[in-house]
């Protein structure tokens, strides 16, 4: 514990390898890594095997962005639209796979506000489509047979009107 | 003698191989399930399918994040959508099977009504099926719109012809609305928004009357619309000296603006079709007057 509260430092490493600094107070927001560093265990670099540099740094803006705290309460109400701003274009990213990964990510590292960020994110982005769109959306095989297919879309009937 | 000396050593042997199998056992437990870890086993598929072809999803989705994490997705989805979402394949038909989701649609839907009383429904009115109890317990739904139609039913005056004259007399057709919906607007003639309650099967409703002064109305209807689609039989229940129907469009169209009122006004003449059916039924039906409509954002 000694050498983690004088730098207040906490090294990361991705599945790459990369290393990446970030300030304690920032990183206690994953209650994975939390529980680390309560247990002890932070003095060397976290090696974190499921996710990838690109993964993580996204995932670091985030917790840094999150972790601003506003001086008074006028300065609060801006910082929470500003917040609320920054979450909607965070999840804007170019690829899917990136989104998965950050869900992926955020479940790992059991960073709650995150995983809710992205896991809404994935719902909301097949909200307005239809089941062939969704289909062709993620990619997904037709697996039912053509009476099953109708027997289901029977059953969920309700949800199309 | 050479027999048993023969037969003595083969006990000694015998008995050497036994400890040392015991030995052996003891130190090196075999563990053969130990190998199987972070192995993924798929399960066996049954004769004559293809078996031993590696089954890879085409989907990224799929590949990508665990059964845990499409259930913490699909777990923030709208049940209408995860209704939808069952329709795609086999995989998420079985995620949304889950009751966790209905249970929590439903103790969301009627908060009003207390967990533990929900929990005691679902058990005695919905054979214990969350699902059950979501889909067909009457609900107000807030997604959407809300058309009212009265309809007054007056003796007619026979002449001196054998048949009683029929007039059918709609001022507000329900079309009309979606032309309302067209420009967007509440301001529009009878158009106003308001809020609902609901206790039993009755709807209780208050909405801002615009004029001179703010008034607020309080309507006391039976709840016609069900989840599962208008039924004829529940206008007939209410037929009696007024009509009160209250009939649901989705919103979502709505909001839209123009692009997407061809939907809205298609499911109009749906809703309408219903309406003429029950009042054909009723020969007895002089005159047919709608007011106001009022639209529940």
């Amino acid at each position: 514990m000694s050498s983690s509260s004088s730098s207040k430092m906490i090294e990361l490493r991705s599945s790459d390898g990369e290393t990446f600094h970030v300030e304690e107070t920032v990183v206690l927001q994953s209650e994975t890594i939390k529980q680390m560093i309560d247990d002890d265990c932070a003095n060397a670099a976290i090696p974190l095997p499921n996710v990838t540099s690109m993964t993580l740094a996204k995932v670091i803006e985030y917790i840094k962005k999150h972790a601003e705290k506003p001086k008074d309460d006028d300065d609060k109400k801006v910082a929470e639209e500003d917040l609320k701003k920054f979450d909607a274009e965070f999840v804007k990213v170019d690829q899917e796979s990136m989104l998965f990964d950050l869900v992926r990510a955020a479940n790992y590292l059991n960073i709650k506000s995150l995983l809710d960020l992205t896991c809404q994110a994935v719902a909301d982005s097949i909200k307005d489509l239809s089941v062939e769109e969704v289909r062709k959306k993620f990619n997904i095989q037709n697996d039912f047979t053509p009476e099953e297919e109708a027997k289901v879309r029977k059953e969920n009937a309700w949800a199309f009107d | 003698m050479a027999s048993s000396e023969y037969a003595a050593k083969n006990i000694v042997a015998e008995l050497e191989t036994a400890s040392q199998l015991r030995a052996a056992g003891f130190f090196i437990t075999r563990r053969p399930w130990l190998d199987m870890y972070g192995v993924n086993v798929r399960p066996v598929a049954p004769f004559g399918s293809t078996y031993n072809k590696p089954v890879v999803d085409s989907s990224l989705i799929h590949r990508s994040l665990p059964d845990e994490l499409l259930f913490e997705i699909f777990a923030r989805m709208t049940p209408y959508n995860m209704g939808k979402a069952a329709c795609v394949c086999r995989k998420w038909r079985n995620t949304v099977r889950n009751p966790i989701f209905w249970r929590n649609a439903c103790l969301k839907t009627w908060q009003i009504t207390g967990a533990v009383e929900n929990y005691k429904l679902m058990q005695s009115v919905y054979d214990s099926s969350w699902r059950k109890m979501w889909l067909s317990r009457p609900r107000v739904r807030m997604d959407g719109i809300y058309v009212s139609r009265n309809t007054y039913i007056r003796a007619g005056v026979a002449e001196w012809k054998v048949t009683n004259p029929v007039h059918v007399n709609s001022s507000n057709k329900l079309k009309d609305v979606a032309k309302f919906m067209n420009f967007r607007s509440t301001k529009a003639e009878n158009c106003y928004s308001g809020r609902f309650t609901i206790s039993g099967d009755k709807v209780e409703g208050a909405l801002l009357y615009p004029g001179t002064r703010p008034t607020i109305w309080r309507i006391r209807l039976r709840t016609l619309f069900f989840p599962l689609g208008l039924y004829l039989d529940q206008f007939e229940k209410s037929l009696d000296g007024m009509l009160c129907l209250l009939l649901y469009i989705q919103m979502r169209v709505v909001l839209m603006g123009s692009t997407l009122v061809s939907s809205v006004t298609s499911n109009l003449r749906y809703l309408e079709s219903g309406l003429e059916m029950v009042i054909h039924k009723r020969a007895t039906i002089v005159c047919v007057v709608t007011v106001p409509l009022f639209i529940f954002l």
